[in-house]
Formats: C-alpha cells, sequence, structure tokens
C-alpha cells in the first residue's frame, strides 16, 4: 500500500478516525494492527519475517537490559556485549540473506571467473521484503542504545512492537530513534486532539504527494528514458538526465519521508526532519548533514563514531570516513554500483578534508570574499556537480554502464540540442516540460524557504490569511488532481475512436 | 474559536467541491461516441421512447431515429457506441430500463462476430460506461470490462486528468464540437462517405460457429432481461459490407439462441437483395452503412416493424416529442445541404446560392472588383478576379442573404463580418473564416472565395474557391 494508492486514501481516515475515538488505552494497539496491516498488503508472509526482527530484539533489549552491569565488572560486561554481538549478527545475518545472499554470489562467481573458472552458482529466488533496512536498522538502534543505556529497554511487547512497525515510516523511512518515537509511542495516552496539529499533517502530505506525483514520476518518465538509452543521447541530454535523476530521487525519496512526517503529525506523533534542502549545502559534508538525516546520522552515531571517528587522528578518520559510505552505499543496494556510489562520497569527503588547508590558504592568498552569493553558489554549484556524478553510479543498471555514460557526456557533447528541439526528444512532450519546470520553480521556492528560513512548507501556509491558505492547499491538490502523474496507463486517443 | 475552525473547515471543503466541479466538468470525457450517447438519453423525458435500439456503431450509421419518426411516428433511440460489445449493451439496457419503458427493444447482433483484435481492447470498451450515470450498473458494467483495475476506471478522474495536454474551448462548453451528430441525431450518426463495393451472397447458411463465451452470455442475458420486463426483443443484424461467410456462421449461432429461446431473428445481410441495397453508393466502408444504404435501410426497417409490431403512434405537436421533430427538421436540412456541396457547375452553384432562404448567410470574398448591382451571375465575380491581376487588387467582401448581396466593409477592429449563435461566433476576414474557433483558412491568391453558412443547423455548410470557373472545395465532411 503506498501513500499515493487509493487504498491508502480509504486505510489512513479509517486509522485515524479509530485512533481518535478509541480508549486512549488502547491507541497503541490499534496503531499496531492498522502497521501490520499496512505492511501485509504488500506480502502478508513478510509479516512473520518482521514479528521474528520485533521479537529477537525485544527479547534481546530485555536481556541486555538485565545483564546491564556496574563498571569494573568485566565479565559481566562481556555478557553484554555479547547479547548484543548476537541480537545484532542474527538481525544483520537476516538482512544479508535477502538483501545481499545473491549478491555475495554474483561475487564469488566473478571471483572465480578471474581463476579461469565457470563456476556458476544457482541464486536463490528471494524477494526483497519492502522495508527490512529500514526497520532491521530502527530495531538495531534500539538494541545499541539498551545496550549503552541511553534509554531503558521496552518492557510491553506491543509498544515496541509499533515503534519497529509504525506504519508511516515503516517502508522508506525516517530511521527513527527509540529515544524519540518509543518515548512518544509510551506515552501515546497523553496524545490530544489538536485540530491545527492535524491540518499541518494534512498539509505536509499533500506536498509529499505534490513531490512524489508531480514532480517525481514526471522526471521518471524522462529519467528512465534517457539511462535505458543512453546510447542514443549526447551529452547535453546526458547531463540533463543526470540532473533530472538528481532531482527525481530528491523528490521521490523526499516525498515519502514528507508524507511520513505529515501522516505521524496528523496522529500526533514527531517524526525527525529527513531532508533539509540538500541540494544548497555547499559541501559534500553538509550534504550529508541535510540528505536522509535519519540514515546519516545513524551511520555516524552507531557505526562511525564506534569506529573512532575524528578522535583518533587523520588517517583513522579517513578510513572511518571511507568504511562508513562505503556501507552506506551497500545499505542502499547490493550492487557493485551503490558501493562506487558510496565510495565516492567517502572519497569526496577525505579529499574535502585533506585539501582543507590548502583550499583556506588560496582563499586567503587570493583574497576571495568568501562571505558573498557568488562565493557560496560556486561551492553550491560544485557540491551539486560531484554528488549528481555519484549519482550516475546510483543510477546506471551497472558499472560499465555507468562509466560508458560518463564517457558519452565528454566525447559527444551537442550543444545544439537546446536550440533545435532536440530536448523535447527526451521523453517529456513541450508541456509535460514546462509543467516540470513550474513544478521545479515550486520546489526551488519551497526549499529556499527552508534553507533560509528553516521554516517547512506547512508552518508558512498556515500563519499565512485565510484565503492565501485556501490558495495554496487546495491549489497544491488541484495541481495534483490534474497534473499527476497517476491511473491506469492508456492512450487518451484509444477513448476518442470514433471510425467512420 | 470551535465555530472559527467550523466556518475554515466547511469553506474549505465548499471550495475545494467547487474547484473539483470544475475540473470534472472541464476534464471529464465528452465524445460523441460512448459518453456523450448516454448523456444525451439521460435528457430524454421519462417514458418518451418507444423503441429502444441496442448495438454498435452498425446501429448508429445505420439505424435514423428520424426516419422511423416520420415514417412511423414512434420514438426510437440509438443507445449504442464503436465496439460495443454484448455486456455494454446489457447494461445500457438496464439502465435505460430505469427511465424509458420501451415497447421494443432492437438489437444488433454484429458484436456477436469476433472480428478485431481490438475488439478485445478494454479501452475501446470503457468510453461506452463513461457516460453512464453513478450507480450499481454503471460499476457491474465497468467491473465487466476491467476486471481489477475497476475502481481507476470508476473514479473517472483517474482517466480523464491527462487530458490536460489536450483541451481545447469547447471542453469549457457543455458538449463537444460534434454535439449535432449525436445530439440532434438521437444516438444516429450520418456517414457521407461512399465506397462502392461488391455484393457477396453465400450457400451454407446453416452452419454455426461457437460464440465468444461472455459475449453469448451476456446476448442470453439481454434477451431473459427482455423477457422478464416483458418487452418485446428483435435482433437483428444491419447489413454491412464486409460481411463474410464466418459472419454468417456466426450470425447463425445467435439466431440458433435466439430461437430456442423465442426471441425472432433476423440478418438483414441475407436479404440485401430484398432491401433493395445497392453496394455500389449503401457502404461508407467495410462495417458502415453510408447515408444512402442508411436511409434504405431505415425505411425498410420501419417498413418491417409496421408489418409485425403493433406500436404507438404519437401527435408530432405534443411537445413531449419535439426532439423527435427536431432531428427530423435536421435531417432534411443535413441532406439539403449535402446536395449543396455535390454541386460541381459555377452557374448551378450560383443559381443554388441565390435562391437560398434567409437561414443561409454565404459570405464572398471577390478579390477584385466586382458591381453586384443587379448581378445574379457568378461569373462576374470570377472574370473579374481572374483578371484581379491586370485590372485592380480591390478586395471586396459580400454578404449574400435570399439572393440579396451587400457589400460589407472592414470595421475598425480588423473584421469583416461577426454573428454571435449561442456561444460560438461565426467571424470573416479576408481570407479566413471562423467558426466555433476553428478556422477555415482560403488559399490568399486569387479567385473567388465562398462560404455558405446554415444557421439554423448552425454549421459551415461549405467553402469553395471559384478559379477559372471551377469549384475547389475547401472543407471536406
Amino acid at each position: 500500500m503506498l501513500f499515493n494508492s487509493l487504498e491508502f486514501l480509504l486505510f489512513f481516515p479509517i486509522v485515524v478516525l479509530g485512533y481518535y475515538i478509541i480508549p486512549k488505552k488502547a491507541r497503541y494497539i490499534w496503531l499496531l494492527i492498522g502497521s501490520y496491516y499496512f505492511y501485509m498488503c504488500w506480502n502478508a508472509v513478510y509479516a512473520l519475517l518482521i514479528l521474528s526482527s520485533t521479537i529477537f530484539t525485544y527479547l534481546g533489549g530485555l536481556v541486555i537490559g538485565k545483564t546491564a552491569v556496574k563498571e569494573g565488572n568485566i565479565a559481566g560486561r562481556k555478557k553484554h556485549k555479547l547479547i548484543l554481538v548476537i541480537v545484532l549478527l542474527v538481525n544483520l545475518g537476516i538482512l544479508g540473506y535477502f538483501k545481499y545472499s545473491n549478491f555475495l554470489l554474483e561475487i564469488v562467481e566473478s571471483v572465480a571467473g578471474l581463476f579461469g573458472s565457470t563456476l556458476t552458482i544457482r541464486k536463490a529466488d528471494i524477494l526483497l521484503p519492502v522495508g527490512i533496512s529500514f526497520y532491521t536498522f530502527q530495531a538495531l538502534s534500539y538494541s545499541i542504545d539498551v545496550y549503552r543505556g541511553d534509554i531503558r529497554p521496552e518492557k510491553n511487547f506491543f509498544k515496541y512492537a509499533l515503534f519497529v512497525s509504525f506504519f508511516p515510516q515503516l517502508v522508506a523511512g525516517p530511521i527513527e530513534r527509540s529515544k524519540n518515537l518509543l518515548s512518544q509511542i509510551q506515552q501515546s495516552e497523553t496524545i490530544r486532539f489538536d485540530s491545527h496539529r492535524v491540518w499541518n499533517g494534512l498539509v505536509t502530505m499533500v506536498w509529499g504527494l505534490f513531490l512524489k506525483m508531480v514532480i517525481a514520476d514526471r522526471l521518471a518518465i524522462l529519467v528512465d528514458n534517457i539511462f535505458d538509452k543512453y546510447y542514443f543521447f549526447g551529452g547535453v541530454e546526458l547531463i540533463i538526465g543526470a540532473v533530472a535523476f538528481a532531482l527525481q530521487i530528491y523528490c521521490d525519496f523526499a516525498s515519502y519521508s514528507t508524507m511520513a512526517i505529515g501522516a505521524a503529525k496528523v496522529l500526533g506523533f514527531t517524526l525527525m526532519e529527513n531532508f533539509d534542502a540538500p541540494y544548497f549545502a555547499l559541501s559534500v559534508k553538509e550534504f550529508w548533514r541535510s540528505w536522509h538525516i535519519s540514515l546519516s546520522t545513524w551511520f555516524r552515531d552507531y557505526l562511525y563514531i564506534p569506529l573512532g571517528g575524528n578522535r583518533r587522528g587523520k588517517a583513522r578518520k579517513h578510513l572511518n570516513l571511507l568504511v562508513t559510505f562505503l556501507i552506506s552505499g551497500l545499505w542502499h543496494g547490493a550492487g557493485l554500483t551503490f558501493i562506487i556510489w558510496g565510495g565516492l562520497h567517502g572519497l569526496y569527503q577525505v579529499i574535502g578534508d585533506a585539501l582543507l588547508p590548502e583550499r583556506k590558504k588560496i582563499v586567503k592568498k587570493l583574497h576571495i570574499n568568501t562571505d558573498c552569493f557568488s562565493h557560496k553558489f560556486l561551492k553550491m554549484f560544485i557540491t551539486f556537480v560531484l554528488v549528481d556524478f555519484a549519482w550516475i553510479f546510483f543510477r546506471a543498471d551497472n558499472v560499465l554502464v555507468a562509466f560508458d555514460y560518463i564517457r558519452r557526456i565528454f566525447t559527444g557533447m551537442n550543444p545544439w540540442v537546446l536550440t533545435n528541439g532536440g530536448l523535447l526528444k527526451m521523453g517529456l512532450s513541450g508541456l509535460e516540460f514546462n509543467i516540470l519546470m513550474v513544478a521545479l520553480v515550486i520546489l526551488f521556492a519551497v526549499d529556499l524557504l527552508k534553507y533560509r528560513r528553516k521554516k517547512n512548507i506547512a508552518d508558512f501556509i498556515l500563519e499565512q490569511n485565510v484565503w492565501f491558505q485556501y490558495l495554496c492547499i487546495i491549489g497544491l491538490i488541484m495541481t495534483i488532481f490534474v497534473f499527476g502523474v497517476y491511473g491506469a496507463t492508456y492512450d487518451a486517443k484509444a477513448f476518442i475512436y470514433f471510425q467512420f | 474559536m470551535v465555530r472559527k475552525k467550523i466556518a475554515y473547515i466547511l469553506g474549505f471543503i465548499a471550495l475545494f467541491f467547487i474547484c473539483f466541479l470544475c475540473f470534472h466538468k472541464i476534464f471529464s470525457f465528452k465524445d460523441g461516441d460512448g459518453s456523450f450517447v448516454m448523456k444525451s438519453f439521460y435528457e430524454l423525458e421519462d417514458n418518451s421512447v418507444d423503441v429502444l435500439i441496442l448495438g454498435t456503431s452498425h446501429v448508429f450509421e445505420g439505424i435514423n431515429p428520424a426516419i422511423l419518426w416520420e415514417d412511423l411516428g414512434v420514438t426510437s433511440y440509438d443507445l449504442c457506441g464503436s465496439m460495443t460489445p454484448m455486456w455494454n449493451s446489457y447494461y445500457y439496457l438496464e439502465e435505460a430500463l430505469k427511465k424509458q419503458t420501451p415497447q421494443l427493444v432492437i438489437l444488433d447482433a454484429f458484436s456477436l462476430v469476433p472480428v478485431f483484435e481490438e475488439f478485445s481492447h478494454a479501452s475501446k470498451y470503457i468510453k461506452n460506461t463513461f457516460g453512464l450515470r453513478p450507480s450499481e450498473t454503471k460499476i457491474n458494467a465497468i467491473k465487466e470490462t476491467t476486471g481489477e483495475e475497476w475502481v481507476s476506471y470508476a473514479l473517472e478522474y483517474m482517466q480523464y486528468h491527462n487530458r490536460y495536454s489536450e483541451l481545447s474551448d469547447i471542453d469549457f462548453y457543455p458538449y463537444r464540437n460534434d454535439e449535432p451528430m449525436f445530439g440532434t441525431w438521437l444516438g444516429y450518426a450520418r456517414n457521407y462517405t461512399v465506397l462502392p463495393f461488391e455484393e457477396q451472397y453465400y450457400d451454407n447458411q446453416y452452419m454455426c460457429m461457437d460464440l465468444v463465451e461472455k459475449e453469448e452470455e451476456y446476448y442470453r442475458k439481454i434477451i431473459t432481461l427482455c423477457q422478464e420486463e416483458e418487452i418485446p426483443l428483435l435482433i437483428i443484424a444491419v447489413p454491412y459490407a464486409g460481411y463474410s461467410e464466418a459472419d454468417m456462421y456466426f450470425m447463425n449461432s445467435g439466431a440458433m439462441i435466439a430461437e430456442e429461446l423465442g426471441v425472432p431473428f433476423v440478418d438483414f445481410n441475407l436479404y440485401r437483395d430484398v432491401l433493395g441495397v445497392d453496394a455500389s453508393t449503401d457502404y461508407a466502408d467495410f462495417n458502415h452503412l453510408s447515408y444512402i444504404g442508411s436511409d434504405r435501410f431505415t425505411h425498410y426497417l420501419a417498413r418491417y416493424l409496421a408489418a409485425n409490431y403493433v406500436l404507438p403512434t404519437h401527435n408530432k405537436s405534443d411537445a413531449k416529442y419535439m426532439r423527435w421533430n427536431q432531428a427530423y427538421a435536421y435531417y432534411v436540412r443535413d441532406n439539403f445541404n449535402h446536395d449543396i456541396r455535390l454541386v460541381e457547375d459555377v452557374d448551378s452553384y450560383w443559381n443554388l446560392l441565390h435562391s437560398l432562404p434567409n437561414t443561409y448567410e454565404i459570405i464572398i470574398n471577390v478579390p477584385g472588383k466586382y458591381n453586384a448591382e443587379n448581378s445574379t451571375n457568378v461569373n462576374d465575380m470570377t472574370t473579374d478576379s481572374d483578371n484581379a491581376e491586370s485590372s485592380t487588387k480591390t478586395t471586396e467582401v459580400w454578404l449574400l442573404r435570399s439572393g440579396n448581396a451587400s457589400l460589407l466593409t472592414e470595421t475598425r477592429y480588423g473584421y469583416y463580418y461577426k454573428k454571435q449563435l449561442g456561444h460560438n461566433e461565426l467571424v470573416v476576414d479576408e481570407n479566413v473564416m471562423l467558426w466555433k474557433r476553428e478556422e477555415i483558412q482560403f488559399p490568399s491568391h486569387a479567385g473567388t472565395k465562398v462560404m455558405v453558412f446554415d444557421v439554423s443547423n448552425q454549421c459551415v455548410v461549405d467553402a469553395v474557391v471559384i478559379e477559372k470557373n471551377v469549384i475547389y472545395r475547401v472543407t471536406e465532411e
């Protein structure tokens, strides 16, 4: 059940109504039932998987909590750690099996091939359970937090199960921390119906739908066309394709997070912001502070810092950065392209950090004004180019395609397509292109608002006068109705059949 | 505070509802074929239809209710769309019976013949459900056509929202450009194309072929529904040029089922000689009758009905039956207009234009000096225009009405003539005539340009350029 599906349009109001009508003490049970139903709409069997993961981490949490030891008790600490390691291994094992086993077998085949072997291993027909990466990481964060003593283990199984399966953010994040979401679930009985908050949540959801249905899905037509047939296009179109993908993945991903935040807000929960105008970032480091924030902070807190972070010298810091981003790449997908994508981001940061003193020297020597728009714009532009370059690997079907795509950008420059109408042969008609441009201008304005004034669109709209609120909200809804990419695929002309 | 919040929510809901309504009005499908036929049917007075005619495009290009009205005094309606399968017809019938109590239902059996591959394409059928009002019948009709995807079709906006790329001014009016085609003809569409064919006859008239299961199921259901409602049903096959031996076998299967259930079945393809079908003039294409064939067949059908059924006859001055009177008047006028378009001789054409009543307005653009005083001969115009290069290059625009020509002068707005008809405008410029915001662009070189406009049928009848005593037609039917 997708957020932009008819099923969700029915499901969500029922859940919300029930949530505010039933006795407050039973609310979390109601949400748990709703969350499992939501998840089972994809694949009922895989609900058993999330249930097992929940049971295991729940019990693990209880045991870890019980074996919490005072400082100095080395034996107790070892046991304490061992339980955490078991919990981590089992959860990562499940994730690994479903997500990476075939990828690993492919690597084995490739390595064997290097030695002249024609080994072929039969791959298992595994269907990746929806959201497994998200809920596994969420459950792991809970176990680690309990281990660290940051939170106390949750004794109520159903509340914990709701924390793992809370439907707004179950399948695509934000990956919530137990300190934030679990504590809200524990206090769900105190949540009162607040019409302003509910309205704010609904407006947030509408904005998410706009991002998804008007921008991301429209960009997808262009991007799919260019990436699938990249060999038909010249450099300019390929650059446009790469830029379009950067915008598509942002709108697509951010839309889900936005709708999740909105849906949770309607229910009285506050989820963490996941995107904060990332393409306004002035460096790759800053980009990762505003892109998929819940994941990047997860890696920071549970991988980068435990590895030593920046506390063990520059070389170790750079190694830690590389390891963290390589694993982040692998988290995004089982493939070499994702690992390269992650590696590139790690490399950018390592190089950026290593060259920082030199860069500062140059700036000082050339008396460059760093506090003006042009300097910031240049940094922003360079950051975007670097990020977008890495996106090519993320989107390409395989590494060879990615390299060939990049090669063609440099060897097949065709600037004449900018004026001879060639741009309209990329998959979008002139009208569709114009709609997209207008939608992107709106996105730019909203992100600028967020970047400069740290304000969400819903908050901004709802502090305006009523007529402006109506104009924006109804305008957005009608734009989605008319220009959203949805409905059964059909050729409109097929309906206008009239042949004398 | 609470009041303020309630007012805010109600205001929002009201505004949203208005916006959505506008969206629906503008974007919804308004095609003559499929959606408009049903919408127009709803506008008929309750219990005003005597003969309900179901079927495919064979019916709406073959049976003219205006002729049945004139010949028999019975009210009929062609409730069908192109490529209508039996299940669409079944749900049309179910819907029709909610408002009408026909004395006879005629069903064309052509959809029993699985001739086209496209015939199994759901998108061809689904359009036939768009005109149905929201009801259980509509949902069942959609379900039957689309299966599991029915919800996205039932919520029609999911289909028509994509129309933003094809919107035009006509979407902002109640009906589309082809309104007279379906609105005035009571479901009928007149096809002025004529294609000569060679008539084929087949001997083995007793062989049968298995029908498509679903078509047969709904074919039987239509028969059963009529029997339950005690409405006589006549199953026919309208003649068509592409009638093959295989088609005949499918029709035979249909006839056998009809016989089994005690319903008359007449495959008129087998009686083309009795009907007097002329294969050189009566077909418009492989599947449809031309206007000549349609007239011939409808007159014959009228005689057949008169001989075999007792149908009510109505007082033609009764306001209840105004739509049928209008349809017949429209039919007569349309035939006459068609005859205008057939004239090729310049003198005859000119004489005809002078004899037209004042419900016609003729705009004449002469690219040269022309003295219209007492002139009734177009040769005066064409001679002048042919020699326009050598004589004078003054362009004159004339309005001819009831045989009287009056010189039009260029208004300060730039056009020569403008006439408002309902929400449509006729605007005449030097070389362009604009009707329903569609340009009739004349060639700008020498030649007398003539546009004949029918005020009562509200259509451009003819647009020609006369040059060197030859008529060149700018518009096509």
